[in-house]
């Protein structure tokens, strides 16, 4: 037996692909399909969204009021029910029901099956009637451009899609959610304007002026601890950009 | 916040990650060429009429950890599947290495024979079957010594 003295080729066994080109191209690949497919079924929430059963809305938000602790504070309630009915007028303003929830935070939110909900930190900051007519006119309009529910939907879409990929992998997913977040972020300060503009323009009708919604974005703005950069990913838009927006209606 | 750690970490895997691998394909090439004329086989069986003076039982052993960036890589290609080449040159340079620390043993000998390789996932990974964190790969064999006027190979 002739044994052959032989360096191991070590062309074989090892791809000559460059694993950076690889992971780039995968990375960009993944990223551009993972985003069609959630403005995809983004979109076909929005189309669906306004054929949702009036009950079921209802019973999505008696789950999410749920989980905070609703506070007793009737004349709040009740003072913040005239002013809605000073808003859109008596009728109309019973199909919504004020809810005061025990939160630290300054925040206002409108949650399906017409619940208007403030927190116990805004109701301390707010006195002013007109301030509360623009945060109630606001949250009236993501009522009106049904931004309650295609909010909901597309965060259920957001996690079902992170939840699929991080099955495989759970570093990788982070990427992806990141992606997606920041594409969530963008779809919801778009609504936010839109909510903004619409509860001006009921402001204006019931009180004459915009200054409800002046000085609730001055509020904000002395609160506002991140730069412009920071607030750009934000859900809602920067308060200056937002005061901007006001302006240009107020012309 | 999350993102920025997570390319950090990816970026610094990426350069300590081919760096290191690097400086290990040129150590294997060059302890390969000086370890040429030990000749290893896989048959069990030597030629007849060899005379073995001695026969030792020889193993090298070698643990490589593959970096963060192509642990990320091979959860990408997983979803689309494909070859896995963050882990070839991993497996490659592991087989190679404990190949060369088996010679190591078995210096003052003539020839390896019946040589046998494993390879087993170690580390935290090792219980989770959708990744792979080290590998280890064991290189065995029976190194013999000759007389080598005996017998002409």
């Amino acid at each position: 037996m002739q044994f052959n003295y032989k360096a191991p080729d070590t062309s074989v066994n090892v791809s000559s692909v460059s694993p950076l080109k690889r992971g780039i191209q995968l990375i960009a690949s993944l990223s551009i399909a993972v985003l069609v497919v959630y403005t995809l079924l983004g979109l076909l929430i929005n189309v669906l969204a306004p054929y949702l059963p009036a009950s079921l809305e209802t019973r999505m938000g008696k789950a999410i009021l749920a989980e905070w602790t609703v506070e007793e504070d009737d004349a709040t309630v009740e003072s913040y029910q005239e002013i809605l009915e000073k808003l859109i007028g008596q009728e109309e303003a019973s199909v919504y029901e004020i809810r005061i929830i025990d939160m630290d935070q300054v925040n206002a939110f409108a949650i399906p099956g017409g619940f208007i909900v403030f927190s116990t930190a805004f109701v301390e900051a707010f006195e002013d009637e007109e301030t509360v007519a623009f945060a109630l006119g606001h949250e009236l309009g993501h009522f009106m451009n049904r931004d309650h529910i295609k909010a909901y939907g597309r965060s259920m879409v957001l996690y079902t899609i992170t939840g699929l990929i991080s099955g495989e992998e759970s570093a990788s997913s982070t990427l992806f959610l990141d992606v997606l977040s920041k594409a969530e972020m963008k779809f919801s300060q778009s609504d936010e304007l839109k909510a903004d503009a619409y509860g001006a323009g009921l402001l204006y009708e019931a009180y004459g002026s915009y200054n409800g919604g002046l000085e609730f974005f001055d509020y904000l703005r002395d609160d506002y601890s991140h730069g412009q950069l920071a607030s750009y990913f934000d859900s809602h838009p920067h308060p200056e950009k937002r005061v901007k927006e006001l302006k240009k209606l107020k012309n | 916040m999350n993102i920025i750690i997570f390319l950090g970490l990816l970026i610094l895997g990426y350069l300590a990650g081919s760096s290191a691998e690097k400086k290990h394909y040129r150590s294997l090439e060059r302890r390969e060429q000086v370890t040429m004329d030990l000749p290893v086989m896989t048959t069990s069986m030597l030629p007849r009429g060899t005379e073995v003076e001695e026969s030792i039982l020889v193993t090298g052993s070698a643990v490589i950890s593959i970096d963060y960036f192509k642990r990320i890589l091979s959860g990408l290609i997983n979803i689309v599947g494909g070859k896995v080449i963050s882990y070839e040159s991993l497996v490659d340079r592991a087989r190679r290495e404990a190949i060369l620390r088996l010679k190591d043993q078995a210096k003052e000998c003539d020839y390896i024979i019946n040589l046998r390789i494993e390879t087993s996932a170690i580390g935290n990974s090792a219980n989770n079957k959708n990744s792979v964190g080290s590998v280890e790969v064991l290189a065995f064999g029976t190194a013999v010594r000759v007389n080598k006027n005996a017998v002409q190979l």
